[in-house]
């Protein structure tokens, strides 16, 4: 029974080393109450929202690109998603790493704007701003002097797209998806050409919260 | 001091297979307990199939906040472990795992009342003398103990219980079962069947999906909104805990035990299976449950870790080794493989098929009448056809109103096939005991020693070959392969390591699933599978458990328990 006694040994050492361990106590504590951790509530509607990575000015500035990129048209643009306040979640949540890409972008194109126009980029007029960042999503530019701002406009783009799609203006108006409905059936493919014939059942449809 | 109760059964685990045994068990008659690692989940708040993206904070598209992703480093390699579920899944830091540096193997888990039956796939296909028989057919490894037309019976009782969405096809090997209505295919998919009908003779099918399309047995049918992995408050797919658990607490002889940290089995003094012994989660408190039988359901690896960590005199290798099988022949379906391309589809053909929460499925055609001169056995593909609804904006050139516009205009149908293949089981793929680690509540842990062969990399690059050559018979375009063989056990159909044959010279079980050496002993789980096959094993698991049930409770009656 020698194994069977070494089993126990080590169930009762680490009952044992539970109690006294930091790390143990900390498990155990997460155990005993909350059992797992729920995500907080999403900040991005709150009316007195603050950006927890970035300054103000620094706001304002990923404010603009996103809504240059994904601007108010016939439906809301990429500022009425919140797209901003989603990017400072996201840095919020970075390494230091992807922080200090992000911010030497930033800082990259007031400095890119003040050579080119005399003035910082949100100062800079419309026709200004749109030429830079015509400048740096162009995928045949590849110029030393505006990598940094071509990949920053990269990542910018990837932010704003993820975050305008996946906002509730974003999923509402412009995708025209009505949110979590419920349907009570599937409609199924009715073009003759692909040899469906099923008639298209009536679609219900409730909120679900 | 009140006698104590020894129970007719004690099951552990209560997943897709736990949660049938105990309603087969109960319903016959037996008081069961069942033993649950984890804690009970509250559909309220741990279920998030209705959230929306804009309600979490990274969007659902990051995994979670860092220090919880610190926790779930290769639980986090399986995408359904993200914002919405992370909380479904284990922590790693809490049940670590070894393995050796060049044969990493993702073990990925949910330790909860219902365990993966609330994260699972649902995809639910019959296996067929092609797989129970391969051995016969090409020499490889061992045949099943038993044929398709013992198991079928089971196949019909499971699906009828729990309800299989799908469509009849007459396929030889994917044979069709007691069937929901199908879901319905998207233009792509009717596209594709048609095209890949004409032109290879294949078969394309809806996914035969564990998902009511009907309402059965009390439980409502499905409302399509969408992504089944994060529980359904409706119960409308099969999960352990909305349907097959409920059947046996109904029957007032199931005890369920919650946070049960099971270490071992127990013998009494004449080698027969006396107790299970567990860790109270919470308190740490040593247990034991007692009973006349015990039932393995705690998942491959899991069942085959109690096994390997319940040493004796008698069974100083693991309990019921004296064949030395258990622990190997470990197996997990390989995928990688597989293709994807944009169908010429035009905008004419909106998809409108809500969020269907299903794929299509072709079934294995390899090596069925013909004989393939790279590998043996098979693979199915699933995937499906869709039309992009801002996926395809990456790729999209500019910014602005024009950019904006050409997003909603531009919205590509593309198709995606990908391949999931046999593995063969092989005595070198194994897990064994950890000598020197223990998990937090000082069970020793598995060390697992996995890694695919030549015949598993030669089929990856035949689904990435055929998935391409179907995609340009459908006049695809952008058509793009993949043959990345992905790291064993993230198809997390784990499967083998205690295996069951005829033999006890190399098998762990009898072909009821009854250890050789322990009558009172069975394994109700993957672990029994003597090969993998290339279809979804849970619907497999389940009818062979109600099978191994009917022969425990024939045991029973006849009072040799």
């Amino acid at each position: 029974m020698i194994a069977r006694r070494e089993l126990l040994r080590r169930l009762s050492l680490a009952g044992f080393g539970a109690a006294t361990s930091p790390a143990w106590a900390r498990a155990f504590a997460s155990l005993a109450s909350a059992e797992h951790v729920h995500a907080d509530a999403p900040v991005s509607a709150a009316s007195d929202w603050k950006p927890s990575f970035l300054s103000a000015d620094q706001d304002r500035l990923v404010t603009a690109i996103a809504e240059a990129i994904i601007p108010a048209t016939d439906t809301p643009g990429a500022t009425a998603a919140f797209v901003n306040r989603y990017v400072d979640a996201l840095l919020q949540d970075a390494d230091k790493h992807e922080r200090d890409d992000f911010l030497r972008g930033l800082k990259w194109m007031d400095d890119r704007s003040r050579t080119l126009f005399g003035v910082k980029y949100l100062e800079a007029t419309p026709q200004e701003q749109n030429a830079l960042l015509t400048i740096i999503s162009s995928a045949d530019n590849d110029s030393a002097a505006d990598q940094v701002g071509c990949e920053f406009f990269d990542d910018m783009k990837v932010k704003t797209i993820v975050g305008y799609y996946t906002s509730e203006v974003g999923i509402r108006d412009e995708l025209k998806d009505g949110g979590p409905l419920m349907f009570a059936g599937l409609v199924a493919c009715t073009h003759p050409e692909h040899g469906g014939a099923a008639p298209a059942p009536a679609r219900k449809s409730g909120k679900k919260g | 001091m009140a006698e104590r109760e020894v129970f007719d059964a004690v099951v552990v685990g209560s997943g897709a297979t736990g949660g049938w045994a105990a309603k087969e068990l109960t319903e016959a008659g037996l008081s069961v307990a069942v033993l649950e690692a984890g804690r009970k989940l509250d559909p309220a708040t741990d279920y998030s199939e209705h959230k929306m993206p804009y309600d979490l904070p990274m969007r659902g598209r990051r995994h979670a906040a860092r220090e919880i992703e610190a926790e779930q480093q290769i639980q986090k390699l399986c995408y359904q472990c993200d914002e919405y579920a992370n909380h479904l899944f284990v922590k790693d830091t809490e049940c670590p795992y070894t393995t050796p540096k060049d044969r990493p193997f993702a073990w990925i888990r949910g330790r909860h009342v219902g365990g993966k039956s609330i994260t699972w796939g649902r995809q639910s296909y019959r296996l067929s003398d092609y797989d129970l028989k391969a051995a016969s057919r090409d020499g490889f490894g061992v045949d099943w103990p038993l044929d398709y037309a013992e198991l079928a019976p089971y196949y019909d009782r499971v699906e009828r219980f729990i309800g299989i969405s799908g469509q009849a096809e007459g396929v030889a090997q994917l044979p069709d079962g007691a069937f929901l209505p199908p879901m319905p295919l998207s233009c792509g998919e009717q596209m594709a069947r048609q095209v890949l009908k004409d032109k290879f003779g294949r078969t394309l099918t809806i996914g035969r999906a564990a998902i009511l399309t009907a309402p059965l047995n009390g439980r409502p049918a499905c409302h399509y909104c969408g992504p089944c992995s994060r529980g359904c408050s409706t119960g409308s797919y099969y999960s352990s805990p909305a349907s097959s658990l409920p059947a046996a607490a109904a029957t007032g002889r199931l005890t369920l035990i919650p946070n049960a940290v099971v270490s071992h089995v127990e013998l009494d003094d004449t080698g027969r299976c006396r107790s299970i012994a567990y860790i109270d989660r919470i308190t740490r408190a040593q247990r034991e449950v007692f009973a006349k039988s015990v039932v393995l359901c705690a998942s491959t690896l899991e069942s085959t870790r109690i096994m390997l960590n319940s040493t004796s005199d008698r069974h100083p290798r693991g309990l019921s080794n004296g064949s030395g099988a258990l622990g190997h022949y470990l197996m997990d379906h390989i995928m990688g493989g597989g293709a994807r391309g944009r169908l010429p589809m035009g905008k004419k053909f909106v998809d409108d098929r809500a969020r269907r929460p299903n794929g299509i499925y072709v079934p294995r055609f390899r090596n069925i009448e013909d004989k393939h001169p790279d590998f043996l056995r098979g693979f199915g593909f699933q995937g499906g056809a869709s039309m992009e609804k801002w996926g395809h904006a990456f790729a999209l050139p500019g910014f602005g109103a024009a950019f904006k516009q050409q997003v909603r205009d531009d919205r590509p149908w593309n198709m995606n096939f990908s391949g999931f293949g046999e593995c063969l089981g092989r005595y070198e793929n194994f897990c064994e005991i950890d000598k020197e680690k223990v998990d937090s509540w000082g069970i020793p842990v598995l060390h697992i020693s996995m890694a695919h062969s030549d015949n598993e990399k030669k089929m990856i690059k035949d689904m990435s070959e055929t998935a391409q050559e179907m995609l340009r018979a459908m006049g695809a375009e952008d058509v793009k392969g993949r043959a990345e063989l992905a790291m064993p056990g993230l198809a997390i159909h784990e499967v083998g390591s205690a295996r069951m044959g005829n033999d006890p010279k190399t098998s762990v079980l009898n072909r009821w699933q009854q250890a050789h050496e322990v009558k009172n002993l069975f394994v109700m789980d993957g672990a029994v599978f003597p090969s993998s096959a290339c279809q979804n094993p849970t619907l497999t698991m389940m009818a062979l458990a109600s099978r191994a049930c009917a022969h425990l409770v024939d045991e029973y009656k006849h009072g040799n328990l």
